[in-house]
């Protein structure tokens, strides 16, 4: 049945996505068990209490003063084995689910950043932090109410059944239609959950867009399409929301009536027998008092269930991402590079999704401690061949070596350490301007630091910083222009030394009043190494030892500025246009400083 | 709607009173409701008290039975489609409610200056329209009607339970001052500290999630795996503590009061009492038997009631947030019947505009005419104040003094709206919303033709880029769909400001992007709009000032000279000083360097 198959695969959630146990959750159940088996303690000394006061009084065993002890005992203990429940029962979900974060982490930086990259912005953010929140916070009550809604309800049953088991009988006669409504509701409250969710995920959507796009709303009338939008983004969370609150009510109504209304056929039988004289009034009073404890449970426990729809698409979605296959890695490298040349040897590569390859049979040999340039128009594929050369993403086809092994032949921190990308979108992480430059190399000294900063230019405006190297850059952050953040990240690399350099020439024009420090950073980086550099602006790369031209994922041509020039093709093409708009207004001659 | 939108946001309890006079008779219907059904739920307890009555006496009758466990039966199906009632009439109520409020603070940030938005960090404004919002809901569909039930229960329950015994009516309540004083010490020990406590390890776990998948590449580049695992990995032990203390100082309270008030605990108190007045003679044993029944029922209202306080201090504390959105200072706005009807693009004059960033100046006295019809370029180093002219001509902020004109008309003197319907502007990062090009493009002009679309498209020299497009006018952008280069964002903006065609043109040239092809398509696309606007420009790129008529250069705040490029070229130091930075960068030839 479904609804067991839900329950049960809840049961194994914490445990499946941290891989690991805790000892504590094992024991929390037992301390909910416990504590509702102990709940039911009172009601047995009830039972003989009233048996003691409406029957003959004859009864033996223990005295009326010491059942009412035992009565406040239980509670007593009650409350210790809740709290012991409930601490272990916290704490554990809590550890479990902070372990699956930490190891869903560690997966996702296993999987190939192309994948990372094709995810919509705040997917993955959102399962590691509000979808994780979301199942242990409904883990952690399900397990709780659970342990004792199971508990109790089957201890109280079952000593019911033992006193009269007709009356027993009679008393559970209703449940199988009750779970059938539950059952009913749940699959109703499927899809409009799905439906909620939705429209919530659009509403967080719908006002990550209004707050982000606000500036530019307002010019486009601040009450007109940009509010309507967001208006009827809101309209629709209502009314998917309200429908699925209200469309299940009369099921779920439907579950709790005959849960309680199970309890006054019960009352009428009980009466019903007592009068025919097949039971005693004691074992009447009994079923009466009892059997509260027995409905009342099932019906919040129904209720729980209930609570699971809300887990279902974050549960989906934390399956899928660590269903997802991580890029294989080699613990350690098939062979050591020769040298630092790399060979493409007809790549060809696609992202998911996509309808045609970006590449396709792109091959090309790369010569050490040269500089090749990859050109072509926008949407070419140049900086998914970069991207390839760096092992952001695995190739689909053919192969690219780095000294004539397989870049999927290297390990992880082999193929790191020789190889260094600088991005256009610099990442700096919270810590100081120190931490941030020592993540180029864990073991480099302070003199170190400082030289790498110095030749990245970047030296003169960290002493500038309140607290110079020490300066943490979360404040900074704000400090630091475009430019600045660029000459930080250029240290990094040049710190890490790597032999090839990956470059975006558009790494320089991040921040234009900068461009020259920029410039003199990257040629400090790059002196002596095996660069390959994509170029928007054909000039800077007019010296390259070699120039590959893309176009449409495909090289179309390649050799140097000169050969390429001569041969009158798509180069050509580029380097005529780039002259026309060039720098220089067509009305004035500015004077050239050298 | 609109009356809400005019009310003051008031706090705390105020606040959400407040909230629910906007709906008084939803949510008034629905405490009415859930407060009967509560009081129909004793229904069956008491028709158990007359069966029992009944065939404890020496000549039962079943009619008498029947007709008993028929009132049962009846007053338990009341009970739950009262239930569902409340529940749908609360949700119909707390969901339009939290619309409004989405709605309201919506239109609130359409009215402050942008200023805010640098105060308010967007996290923040996220977090109170979505999740503030939404935690309202507790209160209104849950807190609300339990409230109503909780009070409506004892006091039905004493209604029925006085008459039948008083002394019994005590002990029945003698649980209720216990349970009260454990939430009492528990709310007033832990929870906000508790709660502050939980928000900073949720908030440091997100943004640790955050860097590290949006560092992610250079995580991978370095092989940083460790030191981008430190942050989240201390964010995961962080809450892990807090959970372990937090468990340990709330669950004793919090089981405490849950044992004492779950129906049941109470009995602990009856049968004392009721033995003792049995063995008096002062009590009927069929009345002890009827409060052990309807006794531990109006305890379970005040249950709900505590098992929902855990929310109180969260829920409280996002309608703070909310209310400070509320209150935020708008701009000044004018409202005049006449608005203008010229479409002649004007000229814009700035007379000794000061203006300042909180407390960083940025526009110190600055006086320049852009002349009408023509493109105004503005140019001068990083930190001169070139953005902030745009900003404010648009009105994103206020100047703090001088003016600024436009024709004759100080801009604060014409209606806001007018205003803006006079202006367009392009910032440097576009902003695009999920949804089709067509539908980013009629966010200018909600009803223009396609004609007009593709028309607009091809004066701002996109429309062949988007025809290349998978599904043309159709494709999906933003940030789910079709990634475009910052060029074609660009252009894609300046193809809308041409569908609203505005007399004026803020354009605020993008940075990052040194295609050489796609700067000459924007000019190209300047040149065209600038025919029928006035166009101001701020040129981070000199190349840019080849389209411009007339050239102010900014230095500090101040416009230091204004003039032709010749004109400008042959006196103006400055002028000459960001050339030559220019023409050096621009001439940038990578491996030449020593």
């Amino acid at each position: 049945m479904k609804l067991v198959r839900a329950v049960t695969s809840l049961f194994t959630l914490a445990t499946d996505l941290a891989q690991s146990r805790d000892p504590r959750l094992a024991r929390g159940i037992a301390y909910g068990g416990l504590e509702a088996i102990v709940g039911a303690v009172p009601y047995v000394c009830l039972y003989f209490i009233l048996l003691r006061v409406l029957g003959d009084g004859e009864s033996t065993g223990l005295s009326t003063g010491w059942l009412l002890a035992i009565m406040f005992g239980s509670l007593a203990l009650q409350i210790a084995l809740g709290i012991r429940a409930m601490v272990s029962i916290m704490t554990a979900s809590y550890a479990l689910f902070g372990a699956a974060r930490l190891r869903l982490a560690d997966h996702v930086r296993r999987l190939p950043l192309g994948w990372i990259r094709g995810q919509r912005s705040g997917a993955l953010t959102g399962v590691l932090t509000t979808e994780l929140d979301l199942l242990a916070e409904i883990w952690s009550h399900f397990i709780a109410f659970f342990s004792g809604g199971v508990a109790l309800p089957t201890v109280v049953g079952a000593f019911l059944l033992f006193v009269d088991w007709r009356l027993g009988l009679v008393m559970m006669a209703a449940l199988p239609l009750a779970f059938l409504f539950l059952h009913l509701s749940l699959r109703g409250i499927a899809a409009l959950t799905h439906g909620m969710l939705d429209a919530l995920a659009d509403a967080n959507h719908a006002v990550s867009e209004y707050v982000q796009g606000i500036a530019v709303l307002r010019t486009f009338g601040r009450f007109g399409e940009g509010l309507s939008r967001f208006a009827s983004a809101m309209e629709a969370l209502r009314k998917s929301a309200l429908r699925a609150e209200v469309a299940p009510a009369p099921l779920l109504g439907a579950f709790g009536f005959t849960v309680e209304a199970g309890f006054s056929v019960l009352v009428f039988t009980g009466a019903w027998m007592l009068m025919h004289g097949s039971i005693d009034a004691t074992t009447f009073l009994l079923f009466v008092v009892v059997s509260v404890k027995f409905y009342g449970p099932l019906y919040d426990m129904g209720v729980s269930i209930l609570l699971l729809r809300f887990a279902k698409q974050a549960l989906q979605r934390t399956q899928a991402l660590s269903e997802q296959a991580p890029m294989p890695e080699r613990a350690c490298s098939l062979h050591d590079p020769t040298s630092a040349a790399i060979e493409l040897e007809d790549v060809t590569f696609g992202y998911d999704g996509a309808p045609a390859p970006t590449l396709h049979n792109v091959s090309a040999s790369i010569p050490q401690h040269a500089m090749t340039a990859i050109v072509g128009p926008s949407g070419a594929g140049k900086s998914t061949l970069l991207h390839l050369i760096g092992r952001l993403w695995d190739v689909d086809e053919g192969r690219i070596t780095l000294g004539s092994v397989d870049l999927r032949d290297l390990s992880g921190p082999d193929l790191n350490q020789r190889v260094a990308m600088v991005f256009q979108d610099v990442v700096l992480f919270s810590g100081s301007v120190r931490d941030n430059l020592r993540m180029g190399r864990a073991d480099a000294s302070d003199d170190e630091i400082e030289a790498a900063a110095r030749a990245a230019c970047a030296h003169e405006f960290i002493m500038a910083l309140p607290q110079g190297y020490d300066t943490p850059v979360g404040d900074a952050g704000s400090r630091l222009s475009g430019g600045e953040r660029q000459r930080l990240s250029i240290a990094r690399a040049l710190l890490k030394d790597a032999d090839v350099i990956l470059l975006d020439e558009a790494t320089a024009s991040v921040d234009p009043s900068a461009e020259a420090e920029i410039q003199r950073a990257i040629d400090a980086l790059v002196r002596g190494k095996t660069v390959i550099v994509v170029a928007h602006r054909l000039r800077t790369i007019a010296r390259a030892t070699q120039i590959l031209v893309l176009d449409e994922g495909r090289i179309c041509e390649s050799g140097t500025h000169a050969s390429l020039l001569a041969q009158q093709g798509l180069y050509a093409n580029l380097w005529r246009r780039q002259l026309t708009s060039g720098p220089s207004p067509t009305t004035a001659k500015p004077s050239r400083h050298a | 709607m609109s009356d809400a939108s005019t009310s003051p946001p008031v706090r705390g309890f105020g606040g959400l009173f407040a909230l629910v006079r906007t709906r008084p008779w939803l949510l008034g219907s629905a405490c009415l409701c859930a407060a009967l059904a509560s009081a129909a739920g004793m229904g069956p307890y008491v028709a158990v008290y007359g069966i029992a009555l009944e065939v404890l006496q020496p000549t039962p009758e079943v009619d008498a039975v029947w007709t008993y466990a028929w009132i049962g039966v009846g007053l338990t199906a009341l009970k739950f489609a009262l239930m569902m009632g409340s529940h749908a009439l609360a949700h119909a109520g707390a969901f339009g409610i939290l619309y409004d409020l989405r709605v309201r603070l919506a239109r609130k940030m359409a009215r402050v200056p942008l200023g805010f938005f640098d105060r308010t960090q967007t996290g923040a404004l996220h977090k109170a329209m979505t999740d503030d919002v939404s935690g309202l809901e507790a209160f209104l569909a849950h807190m609300l009607p339990d409230g109503a039930a909780a009070l409506t229960v004892p006091l039905a329950a004493l209604a029925v339970m006085l008459p039948v015994d008083w002394r019994m009516t005590l002990a029945a309540v003698a649980a209720v001052p216990f349970a009260v004083a454990a939430q009492v010490f528990m709310l007033r020990r832990d929870h906000k500290d508790a709660y502050e406590e939980h928000h900073a390890a949720t908030e440091a776990t997100k943004l640790a999630v955050v860097e590290y998948l949006r560092g992610m590449h250079v995580v991978k580049a370095f092989g940083l795996e460790a030191r981008g695992f430190d942050r989240l990995d201390a964010a995961v032990a962080r809450m892990t503590n807090y959970v372990e203390d937090y468990a340990n100082n709330a669950a004793p309270p919090m089981v405490a009061t849950m044992k004492l008030l779950c129906g049941g605990t109470n009995a602990l108190f009856i049968v004392p009492v009721g033995l003792w007045f049995l063995a008096e003679g002062t009590l009927e044993p069929a009345v002890l038997v009827f409060f052990l029944l309807v006794g531990t029922q109006i305890l379970s209202p005040f249950l709900r009631i505590a098992n929902v306080m855990g929310n109180l201090q969260r829920l409280l504390k996002g309608a703070d947030n909310i209310a400070t959105i509320l209150d935020a200072d708008e701009l000044d706005t004018v409202t005049s019947e006449d608005t203008l009807e010229e479409s002649e693009p004007p000229r814009i004059t700035f007379d000794a505009v000061e203006f300042a960033y909180d407390d960083r100046p940025a526009l110190d006295g600055l006086s320049f005419t852009a002349p009408a019809g023509g493109v105004t370029a503005l140019v001068g180093p990083s930190g001169s104040g070139k953005s902030t002219v745009l900003r404010l001509i648009a009105r994103l902020w206020d100047v703090d003094a001088g003016r600024i004109r436009l024709a004759d008309d100080d801009i604060r003197k014409t209606p806001l709206d007018d205003h803006l319907g006079r202006v367009s502007i392009v910032f440097q990062d576009v902003f695009l919303f999920h949804g089709s090009i067509a539908d980013n493009l009629r966010i200018a002009a909600p009803n223009c033709t396609d004609a007009a679309l593709v028309e607009a498209c091809r004066i701002a020299r996109i429309h062949d880029a988007i025809e290349a497009m998978p599904e043309g006018y159709a494709t999906v952008v933003g940030d789910r769909g079709l990634r475009l280069s910052g060029g074609e964002r660009q252009r894609l903006s300046i193809a809308r400001a041409v569908l609203k065609d505005a007399p004026v043109l803020l354009l605020d040239e993008a940075t990052a992007f040194a295609d050489a092809e796609n700067e000459a398509l924007i000019h190209a696309a300047l040149a065209e709009v600038a025919k029928r606007r006035t166009v101001v420009v701020v040129a981070h790129r000199l190349a840019t000032i080849a389209n411009a008529d007339h050239i102010v250069v900014l230095d500090r705040g101040a416009a230091v000279d204004a003039g032709t490029h010749d004109a400008l070229r042959g006196r103006c130091l400055l002028y000459q000083q960001l050339w030559s930075n220019y023409e050096a960068a621009h001439g940038w030839t990578l491996g030449a360097a020593r």
